[in-house]
């Protein structure tokens, strides 16, 4: 039996706040709802005569939902997922939330794109939700084992606009794993559907379905790739010269799944750029492996190596445009090298050149351009063969600040719109902070953290790392002796004006001696340093109040160099 | 006296023109395997490279005026004479066969390694960078290399005269030194010049017409 759980989530705007609320396969029906679900459906790709059967839960309207989306269809009515408790973790239903005086109105979070009111990135959407679902699954789990039910949660999904962008998992107590590697990720056009068993509650397969559209210019690929696309596993690389020996890696492990923003950063001279000049074989790796795709570089021939790379594009630094070319002939390049016919070419750079906003640059050459510019060319160059990776060496690092901003905004859209997965040298945090999914920061030839950008900015652990996210630190006092106490901000509650709700709360006032928060990927994240007050009592109650409100912070020693 | 100088004059340009083709022909692929077999080629190869830069330094490094006298057996045995035009074409080449290769290879040695990066990193083959990336690159660069060789190969093609060979250079010879006749040396020397001038100033047009790096 194959199932799906559909779970809609919903934002209202409150006040000033925005608070989002997941509703388990059940939708409201305001006016907007009804249009979202009708979106999906019109977009379903399980044909109404396909033999489906749903869950159903009588939290409110699901059975309405269904037939929205599928029309009367079969479905089996699970009791225990009304217990689900989704929302801020509360359960509301919708008529309940509109009736609150504060309630202004409904924001729906229908695309990924920077200017939606959810204004997330997919990690830390996953990030934020699954921390709340551990919660839940937890006391779910609890609830499992006290209760007599044989029946348990399967799954839940977030869907987007007909494609699930999320599932939540981690609550089986035989399957440990997070699914979250199996997640196509949105845009990228696959759809994960899930095969139950006989009672349909509980997941034996899963399948990844291919639903992108034929026409696109990507190929398709088979329906199984969900591995990383690029695996660097004990990468090594030694540049010997007459008269010394540099290891510039030293030993690298790094997984880079598909669809993904992958930032790589480092200090000058730290390794980076020789990480990603090993992803296509530029650099050949002193001893290790370089999986692309399931195919181990190393071991491809010279002619098998070439086509591979055509699979693997590169941007650099310094543009490297072919200078006696004009951009649209630079364009049909790599075409030509593989071969395509050339009115085939030219007609596919004139549409790169509609990607990248300079059509009216066809004919000029690449002396006559600005570095915004030429590096729009080596883009649309670079995807000229539909690559499945693009390689970004330092692609900004040659431009101003407004024209890198432009050029990131760019390779996020062409991230989104073609599902390419981008890879991004950079040594500029500002970079990594305005379209990086994951971040892995390389220190001396290693690599000294990774993980979800937002993770790795509130809570830094290396010494690289914390000179990366806090360069210009420079702090003369040393306060010591004080209870002091470092807040981390993960983008939950910088909504609220936590400091001086405390200082109302607790009647006693609260020194700043450090504070950093910066809005990343729409979340706030950061990190504030204040000294409690003197008085034991007053500091308790003080540390009392930060705990109610669910704040990371930590009492420590003394502020200098080592915040 | 002027039918003679502008028939004369001719013979120059002829062997001038067609030492340089052959010249090329010869030079260029040898410029080019110097820049692929080098230390940060795209076909590192030391021994090839060794090889073929010293031969290259041997042969520039032998005057013209001996090498032409040396490879006299070789002229005959390709031409089946030792003087004339055709003749003086053979020594010619061999000398600046190696000239021109330095000159290709200086040429090519300018493009920017990262665009032959660029083009490895998108599958091209070593032919293909070769044929459309150094070769087109490098293309007004090569071309400039080529004026200074034609201006070269010119200059060369008079001391020919010494050894019976023809053009202006023998007419310089014959009747300016041999000959005591001033006149018609400082005449000889002006057509000279002149042509210097004008294959100098055409080849740097025709090199800024197409470039298109300005």
């Amino acid at each position: 039996m194959e199932s799906i759980i559909y779970i809609i989530r919903h934002g209202i705007t409150k006040g000033n706040q925005k608070r989002w609320y997941y509703g388990a396969s059940d939708i409201s029906l305001s006016p907007q709802g009804r249009r979202e679900l009708e979106l999906i459906a019109r977009d379903n790709p399980y044909p109404a005569g396909d033999d489906y059967e749903f869950f159903t839960s009588g939290l409110s309207r699901t059975k309405e939902t269904l037939e929205i989306l599928f029309g009367e269809r079969k479905s089996t009515e699970i009791k225990d997922l009304n217990e689900m408790n989704f929302g801020s973790f509360e359960m509301h239903t919708y008529e309940e939330l509109e009736d609150d005086p504060e309630f202004k109105e409904w924001v729906f979070d229908e695309t990924w794109d920077v200017s939606s009111p959810g204004g997330e990135s997919r990690n830390d959407f996953h990030r934020r939700v699954s921390r709340g679902a551990k919660e839940l699954f937890r006391i779910h789990g609890e609830r499992v084992k006290n209760s007599n039910s044989s029946k348990e949660i399967c799954s839940v999904a977030v869907l987007h606009g007909g494609v699930i962008a999320a599932i939540l998992g981690e609550y089986f107590p035989d399957k440990g794993k997070t699914w979250w590697d199996l997640i196509p990720p949105p845009g990228s056009g696959y759809k994960l559907t899930m095969k139950t068993d006989e009672e349909g509650t509980r997941p034996v397969a899963f399948e990844i379905m291919d639903h992108r559209p034929q026409d696109a210019g990507y190929d398709k690929g088979s329906p199984s790739d969900k591995a990383p696309i690029i695996k660097l596993e004990g990468l090594v690389k030694t540049f010997k010269s007459k008269s010394n020996t540099v290891q510039a890696l030293k030993g690298i492990d790094l997984s880079i799944s598909k669809g993904e923003i992958f930032g790589i950063i480092g200090l000058s001279g730290a390794g980076k750029s020789t990480i990603v000049r090993c992803m296509n074989l530029l650099e050949r790796p002193t001893s290790g492996r370089v999986m692309v795709d399931g195919v181990d570089m190393m071991s491809l021939s010279k002619k098998d190596l070439n086509l591979k790379r055509r699979e693997i594009a590169m941007i650099f630094q310094q543009f490297n445009l072919l200078m006696q070319r004009n951009c649209l002939e630079n364009i049909c390049f790599p075409l030509e090298i593989a071969g395509v016919p050339k009115a085939e070419a030219v007609s596919r750079a004139k549409q790169l050149l509609e990607v990248v906003e300079l059509s009216d640059k066809a004919k000029a050459y690449p002396s006559q351009l600005s570095g915004g510019q030429k590096q729009r060319i080596a883009i649309a160059r670079a995807l000229a063969t539909n690559p499945k990776v693009l390689l970004c060496d330092e692609a900004t690092s040659a431009l101003d600040p407004k024209t890198t901003r432009a050029i990131l905004s760019l390779l996020k859209r062409i991230n989104e719109e073609y599902g390419i997965t981008i890879v991004i040298i950079t040594h500029e945090m500002s970079v990594i902070q305005q379209i990086c999914h994951t971040v892995a920061i390389i220190d001396n030839g290693v690599i000294a953290e990774t993980g979800p950008v937002s993770e790795i900015f509130a809570n830094p652990q290396t010494e690289a790392a914390k000179k990366l996210v806090f360069p210009g630190r420079t702090m003369t006092t040393t306060y010591s002796g004080k209870r002091l106490v470092r807040m981390v901000f993960d983008g939950r509650s910088t909504f609220e004006p936590v400091i001086s709700n405390m200082v109302m709360n607790c009647g006693e006032p609260v020194n700043i001696i450090y504070a950093n928060v910066q809005n990343i990927d729409g979340v706030s994240v950061g990190q504030m340093i204040i000294q409690l007050s003197e008085d034991r009592k007053a500091a308790d109650k003080q540390l009392e109040f930060l705990k109610s409100q669910g704040i990371k912070f930590d009492e420590i020693e003394e502020v200098g160099i080592d915040v | 006296m002027f039918s003679m100088l502008a028939v004369q004059s001719l013979n120059t340009l002829y062997m001038t023109l067609v030492s340089t083709l052959f010249a090329y022909i010869f030079g260029l692929p040898l410029g080019i395997a110097l820049v692929v077999t080098g230390k940060n080629g795209i076909r590192p190869n030391p021994v090839v490279n060794v090889i073929l830069g010293t031969l290259i330094n041997i042969f520039r490094a032998v005057p013209f005026l001996i090498l032409l006298i040396a490879i006299s057996p070789f002229t005959q045995l390709i031409t089946g004479t030792t003087i004339g035009i055709a003749a003086t074409i053979v020594p010619l080449v061999v000398s600046a066969t190696p000239f021109i290769a330095r000159l290709v290879e200086g040429s090519v040695l300018e493009i920017d390694s990262g665009v032959i990066e660029a083009a490895q990193s998108m599958g091209a083959s070593d032919w293909q960078i070769v044929r459309k990336v150094m070769l087109t690159e490098a293309k007004p660069a090569i071309l400039v290399g080529s004026v200074v060789a034609l201006v070269t190969i010119l200059g060369y093609s008079a001391m020919a005269g010494i050894v019976g060979g023809a053009g202006l250079g023998a007419v310089a010879i014959n009747y300016g030194l041999y000959k005591f006749n001033a006149e018609v040396q400082w005449i000889t020397i002006a057509v000279i010049v002149i042509l210097v001038q004008i294959l100098q100033e055409l080849g740097m047009w025709i090199s800024r017409r197409i470039d298109n790096r300005i």
